[in-house]
């Protein structure tokens, strides 16, 4: 295996009672990639994050992150996850963004990123909140530490939610919709986060429905229609020329609104 | 008078301190007891499964027959039950106040505390299982302080409720304070020991809802 490779996942399937909603998904993201994830409502683009994130249970296939396997597959094709300290090691390595940024109301901004790494990670306070301040501070929020999440606007709490993800320092992070539950006017400010951390060459799996922004921020493009993988390629590929009959489809679909 | 005010106080006290604990406990094995939703299709005959079935129609049998029933009539199941049903003589009747009360208020409590958790979204458990926190760190970091805040106002309302029930104790014969008033009032041919009374109640519960406005106003820093 390459070793440039952090996330690797290999034929999963998965259902939900009979709907087969990942059909033999295949998949690599290498270090310092951002991979777009597009695709129609219901193709299974969050199942896979939430696979990936152990949210949900695979039926069969492997994921290895990091070059760790995650889950493998045994003989009689039934998965076998690694164990609970290997999967804790592992969901350190990975950071998610929600769409509906849950951020922990109780908590100030400060400590919305400084609690997993003090009380997850067992550094000391002082760092913790040098490492939340610096975070911020990118994400232009440096007077908003003392605030509360209802304090700020959707695309501030989405701004938030980034950093407290990256406050870990993540191997990989993934987002999920990142800006569909803003107002449009709120967008630009996430989308512009994202696309400062792809210029640092952070490793990212974005799940989106903003196409302009995949298209100019991915490395490289997945199109995903019924839980399978359709087409991937660099962006001018998927967007400018696209294989296959049903991504340009839905791509001349969703141009048209 | 005195002695019936320290009786009502130490009912109100005691029941809350076996209510609080043990409504929490109650949702806990509510919780645990809980099927998954999405029916595991290699189900197969599992002695676990009837076992949490079974605790968990133990459970709902007991919210419902201490919800569903007065009060009062509970103060007399468990002062005279153990004489009718296991011949068991002298059950004290202040302790049996308290286990009628203690086990009554639990059942509310432990309503209570299952509809602050069952209000905190899904993402809040996933955001914090996302950053690493173990169960317990989420529980305790996460969601509870959330749960406090929600469950203030209905808490304040049971306390409320708990501060005039006490009065039912006196139907197991215990000398609370309206007993006591009511004594006196007969002895005397007057109505002021119900006034006395009264303004007792009105004291002890304006105490107990300053205590949650101040909570409350407290838990205000955040939405
Ligand atoms: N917990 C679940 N239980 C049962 N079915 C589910 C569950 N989660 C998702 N599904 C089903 O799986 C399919 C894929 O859903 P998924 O959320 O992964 O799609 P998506 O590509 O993220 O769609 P969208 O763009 O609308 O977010 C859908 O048919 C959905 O109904
Ligand atoms: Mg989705």
């Amino acid at each position: 295996m390459k070793t440039n490779e952090i996330l690797t996942v290999n034929n999963i399937r998965k259902s939900f009672g009979s709907n087969l909603v990942l059909n033999d998904i295949s998949l690599t993201v290498s270090k310092g990639e951002a991979l777009a994830v597009i695709g129609p409502s219901g193709s299974g683009k969050s199942t896979l994050l939430r696979c990936i994130n152990q949210f949900e249970t695979i039926d069969s296939g492997e994921i290895l992150v990091d070059g760790e396997p995650m889950v493998t597959t045994n003989s009689d094709n039934a998965p076998v996850y690694a164990d609970k300290a290997a999967l804790r090691k592992i969901r350190l390595k990975i950071g998610l963004v929600f769409q509906n940024f849950n951020l922990f109301p109780h908590y100030s901004v400060l400590r919305n990123l400084t609690e997993a790494p003090v009380s997850v990670l067992n550094i000391p306070k002082g760092d913790a909140e040098a490492i939340a301040y610096g975070l911020l501070d990118k994400m232009g929020l440096s007077e908003k530490a003392e605030a509360f999440p209802y304090q700020l606007s959707g695309g501030q709490q989405q701004r938030v939610s980034i950093a407290r993800a990256m406050a870990l320092s993540p191997e990989i992070l993934f987002f999920d919709e990142p800006t569909s539950a803003l107002d449009p006017e709120l967008t630009g400010e996430v989308l512009k986060i994202i696309r400062s951390l792809a210029d640092e060459k952070m490793t990212m799996v974005i799940v989106t429905h903003e196409m302009a922004f995949a298209r100019d921020v991915a490395d490289s493009v997945i199109f995903m229609d019924s839980g399978v993988v359709v087409e991937r390629g660099s962006p001018e590929e998927v967007f400018g020329s696209a294989r296959e009959e049903r991504t340009r489809q839905f791509l001349e679909r969703y141009t048209r609104g | 008078m005195f002695s019936g005010m320290g009786t009502s106080l130490a009912i109100f006290g005691l029941t809350l301190a076996i209510a609080l604990p043990l409504g929490l406990a109650v949702v806990a094995l509510q919780q645990a007891t809980k099927l998954p939703d999405v029916s595991i299709p290699h189900g197969r005959f599992s002695i676990r499964k009837y076992l949490k079935l079974i605790l968990r129609f133990i459970v709902r049998a007991y919210l419902l027959i201490m919800r569903g029933t007065p009060l009062m009539l509970q103060l007399f199941f468990f002062y005279f039950g153990p004489y009718y049903i296991f011949g068991i003589r002298g059950a004290d009747r202040f302790v049996m106040a308290i286990v009628a009360f203690g086990l009554n208020y639990t059942a509310y409590f432990a309503e209570i505390y299952r509809g602050g958790i069952e209000s905190i979204s899904i993402g809040q458990y996933e955001a914090a299982e996302a950053l690493g926190f173990t169960k317990s760190q989420t529980f305790f970091k996460i969601i509870l302080p959330q749960v406090i805040k929600r469950i203030t106002p209905p808490m304040g309302n049971e306390f409320m409720s708990l501060v005039k029930d006490t009065a039912l104790a006196r139907v197991i014969a215990v000398a609370e304070m309206f007993d006591v008033a009511a004594k006196a009032a007969s002895g005397s041919a007057s109505t002021i020991p119900f006034v006395m009374a009264g303004v007792f109640y009105l004291i002890m519960n304006s105490v107990v809802e300053q205590g949650f406005k101040r909570a409350e106003r407290k838990l205000e820093y955040y939405k």
